[in-house]
């Protein structure tokens, strides 16, 4: 009978990953499935029943995995698992016995199916396997393609940025030779309506490019006659990026070169060119707007109140599907350009000229992970005699101090730790650096360590980078070989556990979770100490763990996920600083779970406990 | 098996610890061998022929079949069935796959106000088989198992009468009355049972089971199936408990 498993259906069709079942997979799944009630308090596995048997969906009620040890509690399986969840996919997979007891919190309704049969749904659907084999990948690709949805539907055909460039491109690009005349050059844009020609060379590669801004300033303005090449008023060497570079990476070059066109290459000839409107339609504030405001300002309250539309900004880029990682490496250069500005603006009223110094930003601006609501974190490697350090220092700390307060003004709040520049304690010469360094790694204390670990994320920003990238690989060669800081810097990481419960005593504590502490700093600091073991130069945590797969000190696998996780969890912290913003709140990192839809739900638990796997490895490796 | 009270052949055979409930059930298993010899040769006759379980057989290891049936009144005498669903359990874990399902060809139109309440309509019912192959067909699936039913009176009356007419002859069917569960487990328990109390849907509402649309044959024998692995949990979650325990005795068929 055809509709006699019509509720069950329907059941499932609501349920990640069996809505996406193939239709003959299901009609093979529905027929084997068998319902038990569990009452409350009713152990459902055990670890001491041997391999597990039976794979259980739930189809009403809630279990709750119960963790004996904290060995347990670090294999992840300490979750309360609502309607639509399924257990113990891994005990099945791995033919073992569950770690955890899971026992009925409420009275449950479980779907069931034999472990032959969970085997023969594997063999016959590639969703459902896929589902087993790598959870949290696939959970998130669903919910991408959700909001993927949301968002193109929202923008009604506006820019992807995750999509080619070369899939943006409307038309033929308009060129000309660089030494063809002015004159001949604005006709040709005049007849084609564009506001932008590229000079190529004899390949078509572009060698130049001339707006109509450039018209402004450069000609007009200037008073050049019309008969003069272009060559003499283009913005030579171009920024040129090859079309098959997503959408966000055009915008990010424009943002870092302050361009206002962009030209696309295939094979290094020239392809197209794209305006800023080509990559960020619908979006009254521009990017390129905002970075060149902030570069023009005369005034430290100007670039405050440039730096306060970020936000707005920020939602644009999201709702056009840019990935959390991206997001965050575009407001870092936002909020570089605005540091260099203040630099340059204060510079003129102290007497620091004729000192070489490098600004140094330590922490989430080092590694390129900056969210919306941020402290400063910063400091100097300045160049000095041997003996002059303190003379240098006394002349470079009163403009710090004051970059410092006109930072603060900006919005990034003085750092509470007093890991600023103005710190006499942060403005040091390289000798100077390495001695501190060289103390915390051979001689510090847990806490000591607790505290400097944002130093090892370090950065230049303004200045000369070379002393900073020999600050770097003199540490690392100190790390690497210093098992005991090592260690020590495991342990550290081991502090901010990930929740337990998520979704049964935490939502009782009306407190929410705190994305920050709870999910990304096992990421961000297991991230640091891989890159510290296996002498990674990279800062920021993606590219970390990419080297770190590349070293082969992770496996490719652990690192997707690990990415996918970590990408989740920005995000969700993005978004709450979103809402804490538009609510005029403090708390920037909460959130609340359960105001998550129940496939977010999961990703958030699939998440954490990946976070956890992390740790769980960290553990294992230092023996912890 | 023990032969205790095993009135003829072996057919009925009730177990040592069911004792105090012989003398109906030697009643029930003679009803039932009358009915055998009386039944036509087919699903009724095959469905006699197993033996019944004994009472004091595990619930664990008993197989029962939760049926319930849709019909267009509530008088067995006047009103006639529409359609009939069924799911069967092994102990208390049941296996979908054998849901089975139903419509009956109604001799007479479909009263408008039942039509109402299940959803069935003369042009639905007019796509169903003869109520002959709706009693095979549950017969056939019946076989060797004890029924559920909530408010079992009810389909019992109804499935009489059709036996009645269609085999010429009533046979006394094992069966499990989920209400009457229900009610004995609150009534030991103290407390208080509250108008409508004992519905399906305000019962399944208290063992956490997840709303249904009702008044469909099939998703309420499945709500019956639930409700009877619930109650059974919460009185003895290993299953260990004897049938004689659970089955509905029922003056007037016993």
């Amino acid at each position: 009978m055809s509709d006699a498993l019509d509720s069950t259906r329907e059941f499932l069709s609501a349920h990640a990953p069996f809505d996406q079942l193939e239709a003959e997979a299901l009609e093979f799944l529905l027929p084997r499935l068998q319902t038990r009630f569990y009452e409350q308090g009713a152990r459902i596995t055990d670890p001491e029943a041997g391999p597990a048997q039976r794979f259980h969906i739930i189809r009403q009620g809630r279990i709750r995995g119960e963790s004996p040890s904290e060995d347990e509690q670090l294999s992840g399986n300490a979750w309360e698992l609502i309607p639509g969840e399924c257990f113990p996919i891994g005990a099945l997979l791995g033919r073992r016995a569950v770690h955890t007891v899971h026992r009925a919190a409420e009275d449950t309704l479980c779907l069931e199916l034999s472990l032959e049969d969970f085997d023969r749904l594997r063999a016959r659907s590639r969703v459902f396997n896929d589902f087993c084999t790598r959870r949290l990948a696939n959970l998130l690709d669903r919910l991408h393609q959700g909001l993927d949805s949301l968002a193109s539907h929202d923008a009604a055909g506006g820019g992807q940025l995750n999509t080619p460039l070369a899939l943006r491109l409307a038309r033929e690009p308009v060129t000309c030779r660089p030494d063809t005349p002015l004159r001949e050059a604005l006709t040709t844009m005049r007849d084609q309506r564009v506001g932008s020609i590229v000079a190529v060379d004899d390949q078509a590669a572009p060698v130049g490019i001339f707006t109509l801004h450039d018209l402004l300033n450069r000609v007009a303005l200037e008073g050049v006659g019309l008969d003069t090449p272009v060559r003499a008023v283009m913005t030579p060497d171009p920024v040129a990026l090859e079309e098959n570079a997503p959408g966000f990476e055009g915008i990010e070059a424009m943002t870092e070169h302050g361009m206002t066109h962009l030209c696309v290459v295939r094979d290094g000839r020239l392809a197209g060119v794209l305006g800023e409107r080509d990559l960020l339609t619908r979006q009254p504030l521009t990017l390129d707007g905002l970075v060149r405001e902030i570069r023009q300002a005369t005034a430290v309250d100007e670039i405050a109140a440039r730096l306060r539309q970020v936000p707005r900004l920020v939602e644009a880029v999201i709702t056009q599907g840019a990935e959390a990682d991206q997001v965050l490496r575009l407001i870092t250069r936002l909020n570089e350009h605005a540091t260099r500005r203040v630099l340059a603006l204060l510079r003129p009223q102290y007497d620091i000229e004729g000192i070489d110094f490098t600004w140094l930003a330590f922490g989430s601006q080092a590694r390129e992970e900056q969210a919306l609501i941020t402290d400063q974190d910063n400091g100097i490697l300045f160049d000095a005699e041997p003996g002059d350090e303190d003379a240098v220092r006394a002349r470079l700390l009163p403009w710090a101090q004051a970059v410092n307060r006109a930072l603060a003004e900006c919005g990034f709040t003085l750092c509470p730790g007093n890991i600023m520049a103005g710190n006499p304690e942060c403005c040091l010469s390289g000798p100077e650096w390495e001695a501190r360094f060289t103390r915390w790694i051979e001689q510090g204390t847990p806490e000591h360590l607790l505290k400097s670990t944002i130093f090892f994320d370090l950065r230049a920003v303004d200045g000369d980078a070379s002393p900073v990238e020999a600050l770097r690989t003199f540490l690392l060669q100190k790390t690497a070989y210093n098992s005991r800081f090592r260690r020590q810097m495991a342990a550290n990481q081991q502090a901010f556990r990930p929740p337990l419960g998520l979704f049964g005593e935490i939502r009782a504590g009306a407190e929410g979770i705190d994305v920050k502490k709870q999910g990304l700093t096992p990421f961000v600091d297991g991230a640091r100490v891989i890159a510290l073991a296996a002498e990674l130069p990279a800062t920021g945590s993606h590219e970390r763990m990419d080297q770190a797969v590349s070293a082969e000190a992770m496996r490719p696998g652990d690192a997707a996920d690990y990415h996918a996780a970590l990408r989740y969890l920005q995000m969700l912290r993005l978004r709450a600083q979103q809402k804490a913003l538009r609510e005029g709140r403090e708390d920037d990192s909460r959130i609340r779970p359960e105001e998550l839809g129940a496939l977010e739900g999961r990703v958030l638990k699939e998440s954490f406990r990946q976070a956890r796997k992390l740790q769980g490895q960290l553990a294992v490796q230092y023996q912890l | 098996m023990t032969r205790a009270a095993a009135p003829q052949r072996e057919a009925c055979a009730p177990g040592r610890a069911a004792f105090w409930l012989a003398p109906g059930y030697w009643r029930f298993c003679r009803a039932r061998d009358h009915a055998r010899s009386q039944a036509p040769a087919g699903a009724l006759r095959d469905c006699l022929n197993t033996p019944p379980p004994a009472p004091s057989q595990p619930v664990a290891r008993t197989r029962f079949l939760a049926v319930d049936i849709e019909t267009t009144g509530l008088d067995p005498q006047r009103d006639a069935i529409l359609s009939i669903g069924w799911v069967a359990l092994d102990g208390t874990s049941i296996d979908l796959a054998t849901a089975g399902h139903v419509l009956v060809r109604p001799q007479r139109e479909v009263p408008e106000q039942s039509a109402v309440i299940h959803g069935i309509t003369d042009h639905r019912a007019a796509t169903g088989g003869t109520p002959g192959e709706a009693l095979d067909a549950l017969f056939r699936a019946l076989d060797g198992r004890v029924l559920i039913a909530h408010h079992a009176a009810l389909e019992l009356g109804f499935l009489a009468r059709a036996c009645e007419r269609h085999y010429g002859t009533r046979p006394p069917l094992a069966v499990v009355d989920t209400l009457r569960l229900a009610e004995t487990s609150r009534r030991r328990a103290g407390r208080p049972i509250p108008a409508r109390g004992l519905r399906l849907h305000v019962l399944r509402g208290e063992y956490n089971l997840p709303a249904r649309r009702t008044h469909d044959a099939l998703l309420d024998a499945l709500g019956a199936a639930e409700l009877f692995a619930a109650l059974i949990a919460e009185r003895d979650p290993t299953g260990e408990l004897p049938l004689g325990r659970v089955l509905f005795r029922p003056r007037r068929l016993w």
